[in-house]
């Protein structure tokens, strides 16, 4: 799988300092604007989303919808307001939406009729992150997002609770009890967290 | 507790990693936002507040006519307009995207709800009747009457403030329109309490009070629809 350097995480304001540059560019109308602006971001929306589904066609699907939805909503962007938790906020509905969908819908079927394999697609390409990968794949849905999003796409505590809809204390908590089962899953391939 | 602040090396190595979506995704969406572009012009924040308050300025002067010259109605109107703006401002500064004073928009929200049923509470307890009662078939009528009068009222003001920020807020589109569902709903009852002599308990309570509840329901569905990008 192809993968990008991305800045490091940290504060939000790391990566994204240039991201709300071109996003207040893009909402007052400079459409050259968006090229640059999704460069910027959709790696990490994708490694948020590629978490959440497990599937990279629906990964990637959903990073359309998302950024078709930013067009969509551009002019209520606040100048200088931080970029990424609203645009992963975005993602995460879009990806709820699908879920939804998808359970009234009955399961798609391959072409000889029998369940798809559902194995998860991950983002790691060496040994390391593909351990990672795993071990942060068992995790509860709610620990593996709230460690994905503070520690590996770099929001805030703050930020991370207002794109999962909740408190800081519950962020915090999810991510250190993740935190303590990953270490112990990380112990089986040898690692240290 | 391990603080999220807390970097390991791993993680920032599995950051490092971040996979890149394929070209073809930023090549259709580029189709889809030129082809979107000739026709969809964005709302401007001011275009949204401004239809905001006209909707809901008139929605009250629609349905509160009947309390026109009634000793109580310019305090009323004072009150339910004043909630109003200050509702639609919240919605202005507080709802959309990539705000980070969300949080701080939905306190003043609770706090405005919290100050109107007080000051409510404060001014009808002097006059509340709960054990006087209506002759039966009265009673009925006027239940109804000020019960349709109130959802009218409210329902509108909440369109008032839901529909010009449809796709302003991905955060927490249902707590925000449920918030705003109830001030609709306050304000609604103000304006039927402005045209409505009756004290007694049963038909305030039915008649005037549960289109607050009801209608903080109905925002919290329509924000849930309409709130997010």
């Amino acid at each position: 799988m192809a993968t990008s350097p991305l800045p490091s995480p940290g504060p939000s304001a790391v990566g994204p300092a240039s991201a709300e540059d071109f996003m207040a560019r893009y909402a007052a109308g400079e459409a050259a604007a968006f090229a640059p602006l999704y460069r910027l971001l959709s790696p990490r929306l994708f490694g948020y989303l590629l978490r959440l589904t497990r599937d990279r066609h629906q990964a990637e699907d959903l990073v359309q919808v998302t950024f078709s939805k930013v067009h969509q909503a551009r002019s209520a962007y606040f100048t200088g307001s931080p970029v990424l938790p609203w645009l992963l906020a975005i993602g995460r509905r879009s990806f709820l939406d699908l879920k939804r969908r998808q359970k009234v819908r009955p399961e798609d079927l391959t072409g000889d009729g029998s369940v798809p394999d559902k194995t998860p697609e991950l983002g790691g390409t060496d040994d390391l992150a593909r351990e990672l990968e795993l071990a942060l794949d068992r995790l509860p849905t709610a620990y593996a997002e709230a460690i994905q999003l503070t520690k590996v796409t770099g929001l805030s505590v703050a930020e991370a609770a207002e794109v999962l809809g909740t408190t800081q204390s519950a962020v915090k908590l999810r991510v250190h009890r993740g935190y303590h089962i990953l270490r112990k899953e990380l112990e089986a391939f040898g690692r240290a967290l | 507790m391990v603080e999220p602040s807390d970097d390991s090396p791993l993680f920032r190595h599995l950051a490092d990693q971040a996979p890149v979506v394929d070209d073809r995704v930023l090549r259709a969406l580029e189709a889809e936002i030129g082809a979107a572009a000739e026709t969809a012009r964005p709302w401007s924040r001011r275009s949204r507040l401004l239809t905001s308050l006209l909707l809901g300025a008139l929605a009250l002067g629609l349905t509160s006519l009947g309390a026109m010259g009634t000793p109580a109605a310019p305090l009323v109107f004072g009150a339910v307009l004043g909630s109003l703006a200050l509702g639609a401002l919240v919605v202005a500064l507080a709802a959309p995207g990539g705000a980070r004073g969300n949080r701080k928009g939905r306190r003043l929200l609770v706090a405005d709800i919290v100050a109107l049923s007080v000051t409510y509470l404060a001014f009808g307890i002097t006059g509340f009747e709960p054990l006087a009662s209506l002759g039966h078939a009265e009673a009925s009528a006027q239940l109804w009457r000020c019960g349709l009068h109130g959802a009218l009222s409210g329902g509108l003001c909440l369109i008032a403030l839901l529909w010009p920020w449809r796709r302003t807020d991905p955060f927490s589109p249902a707590l925000l329109g449920a918030l705003l569902g109830a001030l609709s709903g306050l304000a609604g009852m103000l304006s039927v309490d402005a045209g409505c002599a009756s004290s007694e308990g049963f038909h305030v309570l039915l008649g005037h009070g549960l289109g607050v509840l009801v209608l903080g329901l109905v925002g919290m569905a329509l924000g849930r629809r309409w709130l997010p990008p």
